[in-house]
C-alpha cells in the first residue's frame, strides 16, 4: 500500500506539472467568471445560472481532463519506457495501476475543490451571503467526482492495452452510452422482440450507468443543487456505492489485462 | 496461499462485486421514480431552437424524434393510470421541422395522433394540421390527401371535407383511380358503413405496415360486427314484436325460422344475446378486437334494413 | 555461488495484425553468473540481449523456459529489492527534477523519506551531478540521462546489477567514469551482468562473456580464449598531409585512404611506425592517433557464423554498430 501512495503522490506531481491541466482549469475558471457577468444581467436568477454554469463547467470540464490525462496515464509509461524503471523495481503491477488510478484522482479532487471554490467566489462576489444552504451544491460537486471515478477508471482500463487516442473515443462512447442506460431499458420495454429486448436489458445493466451520478430522485442533481433542493442522501449513497463498486471492478480488470503484458 | 486459490478467490470476488453492482443499480432504478407515464419531459419544444443545437445533425435528430414517438406511442401504461398522450405532437412536429420528407412520420403521426384513448389522444384535428404540414412540404404525395379525407371521414365525421381532399389528391399525377370514386361515394348520401368498408379496404390493401394492416383489418371486421349485430337486433325486434315473446337466446330466432343458424363473428365465434343490455354481442370468449361504430351511423343502416324487411314482405312469394 | 541462473529460456514475440505470426527473439539460452563477477553479454543489435534481461527483470514473461537470480524466481516481487537495472537508453520522468527520480527510486525501496533523501544525493555526487540537483529530466542531455540511469540503478545498494548497453550515448569521459563505476561495484563484491555491443568496452571490463546472435547463445567464457586478441595491424591517422607525403608514406608500405580532411594510413606492422609519423611531421602533417587493429567482433561473427545463416543486412547493419 505504501508504494501505491508513492506511485500516487509522483503520478499527482506528473498532474500537476502538465499543461493540459492548467488549460482545463482556466477554462473552467473563465465560464466561472462569464456565469458572474451573465448573472448579472439576468433577472432574479443570478443564483441559479451562476450554480448552473459552474457545475456544469466542473463536470465537463472535470470528465475531459479524467479522460484525456487518464488515458495517457499508462500509455505513456509503457511509450516513454519509464514503466522499465518501474516494474523492474520491487513493485507489483497492481501496485502500478493502483497508484497511478489513485494520483490521477487525487488530482482531480484537487481541481474540483479549486472549481468549487471558484464557483462559491462567484456567488460571494454577487453579494450572496453563504447561506447554509449552499452545501448542497457540496452534494451536487461529490456526485460529479463519483462520476469521474468511474471514468477514469474505464480511461485507465482502456489505456492499459490500447493507445490514447482509441481509449479516449472508446472513453467518450462510453461515458455517453451511459447516460442513455435507462433509456436503453425503456426502449426494451418497447421492443417486444424477445431477443432484441434482452440485450438491451442486459446491456443497460452491464454498461455503465452514469445517470446514478445525475439524477435523484425525480431531479437531476445539478439542478437540485441550483434550486437549493436537499439531496436524497439514500441515492447519494446508492450512488457512492455504484461508483466504487464498478470502478472497483474495472480496476481489477485493468490489472488482470495488465498482468499479461509485454513491455517491448 | 496457492495460485489457484488466489485465482478462484479472485474470480469470486469479481462475480461478487457485479452482482451487487446489479442489485445498486436496481435499487437505484427503483427510487429513480418516473413522472407517470414514463418520461413526460421533453426538455426543448422549440424546433428552430433544437435545430440550431443539432450542430448539422438534424436529419439524425428527425430519425431519433421519431423513433422517441413511436416509443412514446407504444409504451405501456402502468395499471392504475389512463395512458396521456401529450408529448406526442410535440415529438411528431420536431421530427417533421428536423427532416420535412419524412412521409412516414406524418402518415402514422396522423394515425396515431387521430385514434381515440385508449388508443390515442383522439385529436384529429392535430392530425390533419400534421398533415397539412406534410402536405406542404411535399405536395406530391397523394397519400396525404388519402389520409387527410380519411381523419374527416371517420373522426370528423365531415363527408364534405373529406370528399374535398380526396379529390385534390386524385388529381395528383400518381393518384390512383379509386381515389377519385372515393370522393364521389363520401360527398354522396351513400350509406355510411359502405362508405366506411370502402375507406378501411383501401387502407388494408395500401398499407405499407403490417401494424396498419392489422389495424385495418380489425376495423373493417368492426364494421362485420356491427352490420351483424344491427341485422341481428333488427330481427330480434321483429321477433318480439311478431310473437310478443321476450326473447332469451338467439337460438329462438332459429327455431322460429328467422335465421338458418346464428351467425359468426370474424373470429368464428358465434354471436351472443345478452338480456340486460337487450343487444347482440359478439362472445364473450371471441378473441376479435371491436371498435363499435356510433350510434349515427346506425341509423342509416336501419332505414336500409327496414326498406329491405318491406322489399322482401311484398314481394310475391 | 550462482547469482543468475537461466535455463532453456525462449521467447517469441506475436506479431501481425491478429497476432499469429511469430518471431523467435531468445532460443534456448541456459548460462549462469557467479557472485562477484563482472558478465559481459555481448552481440550485435537484434540478438536477444536486451530480451533475456527484460525476462530476468519481469518486463515480459517468457515463452518457455526459467530463469532465477538470487535462488528466487524472477516474479518474486521481493527479489528486486536486491538487484539494479539500467535499460537500454532509459527514460525518466521528464517533470521530475533528478534528484526528485532518485528520491522517488529508493522510496520504492522501502526507504523512508529522509534516508531517501540523503542517499539521492549521494548518488548525484557519485555519478557527477551534483551540479543538476535542482534542474528537470527533460532538460538533460544523453549523457546526463544516462549517469541518472546508473545512479537510479545503484539507489538501493543492489547485490547483482544489470546495466543494458551502460556505455551508449556516452562521450569517452564518461565511458571512463562508468568503467570506473563498475570497477568500484566489483571492487564492494557487487556481481555486474551487463550488455554491450561494443568489443572495446567488453574486454578492459569483464571477467567472463557470453555472445549471444540471432537468439541462440554462440560462446561463454573468457573473452580472451573466445577472441583471438594479437593486433593483425596498425591504423596511423594524420591530418594536413601533403600530395608528396603521400607518395613517401606508400613507398613506406602503408595503405592510405582519406576521410575528410583526415588521411588513414594502414600498416601491416610496427616496423615502420616511426617512420611514418617522422614523414607526416616532415610535411606538415599532424598525425592524430594510432590504434592496434584487432580482430572485431564483426570478423568474430564473420567467421562463426554460417554466411547463409545471416543475411547480407545484418552485416552491415552490425558493422556499423561496431564502427560506431
Amino acid at each position: 500500500m505504501r508504494k501505491v501512495l508513492i506511485i500516487a503522490r509522483t503520478t499527482f506531481k506528473e498532474n500537476i506539472r502538465d499543461k493540459i491541466l492548467y488549460n482545463l482549469l482556466f477554462f473552467t475558471l473563465a465560464i466561472i467568471g462569464v456565469s458572474v457577468a451573465l448573472g448579472q444581467v439576468s433577472i432574479g436568477h443570478e443564483q441559479k445560472i451562476i450554480i448552473d454554469m459552474s457545475l456544469s463547467a466542473i463536470s465537463l470540464f472535470g470528465t475531459l481532463i479524467a479522460i484525456f490525462i487518464g488515458t495517457g496515464l499508462v500509455y505513456k509509461e509503457l511509450d516513454k519506457r519509464t514503466i522499465y524503471n518501474l516494474i523492474s523495481k520491487p513493485v507489483r503491477r497492481s501496485e502500478f495501476i493502483l497508484g497511478k488510478y489513485l494520483g490521477l484522482m487525487s488530482t482531480l479532487l484537487v481541481n474540483l475543490a479549486l472549481m468549487s471554490a471558484g464557483a462559491y467566489l462567484a456567488l460571494w462576489l454577487l453579494g450572496k451571503s453563504v447561506q447554509s444552504e449552499f452545501l448542497y451544491v457540496l452534494a451536487a460537486v461529490y456526485a460529479i467526482f463519483l462520476q469521474l471515478m468511474l471514468v477514469t477508471a474505464i480511461a485507465l482500463m482502456f489505456s492499459t492495452f490500447s493507445t490514447p487516442v482509441l481509449s479516449a473515443v472508446f472513453t467518450f462512447a462510453l461515458w455517453v452510452i451511459g447516460h442513455f442506460s435507462t433509456e436503453m431499458k425503456r426502449l426494451a420495454d418497447i421492443l417486444r422482440s424477445a431477443v432484441t429486448g434482452h440485450i438491451c436489458v442486459a446491456l443497460s445493466y452491464a454498461l455503465p450507468n452514469f445517470s446514478n451520478f445525475t439524477i435523484s430522485g425525480r431531479e437531476n442533481l445539478l439542478k437540485s443543487a441550483a434550486h437549493f433542493h436537499a439531496p436524497q442522501l439514500t441515492t447519494l449513497m446508492l450512488a457512492t456505492a455504484y461508483g466504487f463498486l464498478y470502478s472497483a471492478l474495472l480496476l481489477t480488470l485493468a490489472v488482470f489485462i495488465f498482468q499479461k503484458r509485454d513491455f517491448k | 496461499m496457492t495460485r489457484l486459490n488466489a485465482r478462484l478467490l479472485a474470480t469470486g470476488g469479481v462475480i461478487l462485486s457485479m452482482l451487487l453492482i446489479y442489485g445498486v443499480q436496481v435499487e437505484i432504478d427503483q427510487r429513480q421514480a418516473h413522472p407517470p407515464g414514463g418520461d413526460e419531459t421533453l426538455y426543448v419544444r422549440d424546433p428552430e431552437l433544437m435545430r440550431r443545437l443539432s450542430l448539422g445533425y438534424e436529419s439524425l435528430l428527425a430519425d431519433i424524434y421519431w423513433l422517441r414517438a413511436v416509443q412514446y406511442y407504444g409504451r405501456k401504461p402502468k395499471k392504475s393510470e389512463t395512458q396521456s398522450y401529450a408529448m406526442l405532437e410535440p415529438l411528431l412536429n420536431l421530427a417533421t421541422t428536423f427532416d420535412p420528407e419524412m412521409t412516414a412520420v406524418y402518415r402514422f403521426g396522423a394515425m396515431f395522433l387521430s385514434e381515440s384513448q385508449p388508443i390515442g389522444p383522439g385529436e384529429p384535428l392535430k392530425a390533419i394540421e400534421l398533415l397539412n404540414k406534410g402536405i406542404m412540404n411535399n405536395p406530391n404525395v397523394w397519400r396525404f390527401y388519402f389520409d387527410k379525407g380519411f381523419v374527416y371521414l371517420w373522426h370528423l365525421k365531415d363527408h364534405k371535407a373529406a370528399g374535398r381532399a380526396f379529390l385534390e389528391g386524385a388529381r395528383l399525377p400518381a393518384a390512383p383511380k379509386w381515389l377519385e370514386s372515393l370522393a364521389a361515394t363520401s360527398m354522396g348520401e351513400a350509406g355510411e358503413l359502405e362508405t366506411a368498408r370502402y375507406l378501411w379496404t383501401h387502407e388494408f390493401e395500401e398499407a405499407e405496415s403490417e401494424s396498419v394492416r392489422s389495424n385495418a383489418r380489425n376495423h373493417l371486421n368492426s364494421l362485420q360486427i356491427d352490420e351483424d349485430r344491427w341485422r341481428l337486433e333488427f330481427l330480434v325486434t321483429k321477433f318480439q314484436e311478431k310473437t310478443g315473446r321476450v326473447l332469451t337466446d338467439l337460438n329462438q330466432l332459429v327455431n322460429a325460422g328467422c335465421i338458418r343458424f346464428i351467425p359468426t363473428d370474424p373470429s368464428g365465434a358465434p354471436y351472443e344475446y345478452d338480456r340486460d343490455a337487450k343487444g347482440v354481442y359478439p362472445a364473450k370468449a371471441s378473441k376479435v378486437t371491436y371498435f363499435p361504430l356510433k350510434a349515427e351511423a346506425r341509423k342509416v343502416f336501419q332505414q336500409k334494413l327496414e326498406s329491405e324487411w318491406e322489399a322482401a314482405r311484398t314481394a310475391p312469394q | 555461488m550462482n547469482v543468475v541462473e537461466i535455463t532453456h529460456l525462449t521467447k517469441d514475440y506475436r506479431t501481425g495484425f491478429w497476432f499469429h505470426k511469430r518471431r523467435r527473439a531468445l532460443e534456448d539460452l541456459s548460462l549462469t553468473v557467479q557472485a562477484g563477477e563482472i558478465f559481459g553479454f555481448l552481440g550485435p543489435n537484434g540478438a536477444g540481449k536486451t530480451t533475456t534481461l527484460k525476462i530476468l527483470m519481469g518486463l515480459i514473461r517468457p515463452t518457455a523456459g526459467k530463469a532465477r537470480i538470487l535462488g528466487c524466481p524472477i516474479d518474486h516481487v521481493q527479489m528486486h529489492q536486491e538487484i539494479g537495472f539500467l535499460p537500454e537508453n532509459p527514460y525518466f520522468y521528464e517533470y521530475l527534477t533528478g534528484r526528485e527520480y532518485l528520491i522517488y527510486t529508493a522510496e520504492l525501496f522501502g526507504r523512508g523519506r529522509a534516508a531517501a533523501q540523503s542517499r539521492a544525493v549521494e548518488l548525484m555526487e557519485m555519478v557527477r551531478l551534483e551540479e543538476s540537483l535542482k534542474i528537470p529530466l527533460r532538460k538533460f542531455s544523453k549523457g546526463m540521462i544516462q549517469r541518472i540511469g546508473i545512479a537510479q540503478a545503484l539507489i538501493n545498494d543492489p547485490r547483482i546489477v544489470f546495466l543494458d548497453e551502460p556505455m551508449s550515448g556516452l562521450d569517452p569521459v564518461g565511458r571512463r567514469e562508468v568503467r570506473d563505476i563498475i570497477m568500484n561495484l566489483r571492487a564492494r563484491g557487487v556481481t555486474v551482468f551487463f550488455s554491450s555491443h561494443i568489443l572495446a568496452d567488453v574486454e578492459s571490463l569483464c571477467d567472463r562473456v557470453a555472445i549471444l546472435n540471432r537468439g541462440r547463445l554462440l560462446d561463454i567464457g573468457r573473452l580472451t580464449e573466445i577472441l583471438r586478441m594479437e593486433v593483425s595491424a596498425l591504423e596511423v591517422m594524420a591530418k594536413d598531409v601533403q600530395a608528396v607525403t603521400l607518395e613517401r608514406l606508400q613507398q613506406l608500405g602503408g595503405q592510405t585512404h582519406a576521410i575528410g580532411d583526415r588521411l588513414h594510413i594502414t600498416l601491416p606492422d610496427d616496423r615502420s611506425l616511426l617512420e611514418v609519423i617522422m614523414t607526416v611531421q616532415e610535411g606538415g602533417g599532424k598525425v592524430i592517433s594510432v590504434n592496434p587493429v584487432r580482430e572485431s567482433l564483426e570478423e568474430f561473427f564473420l567467421k562463426r557464423i554460417d554466411a547463409q545463416y545471416v543475411s547480407s543486412h545484418q552485416y552491415a547493419q552490425a558493422g556499423s554498430e561496431i564502427s560506431r
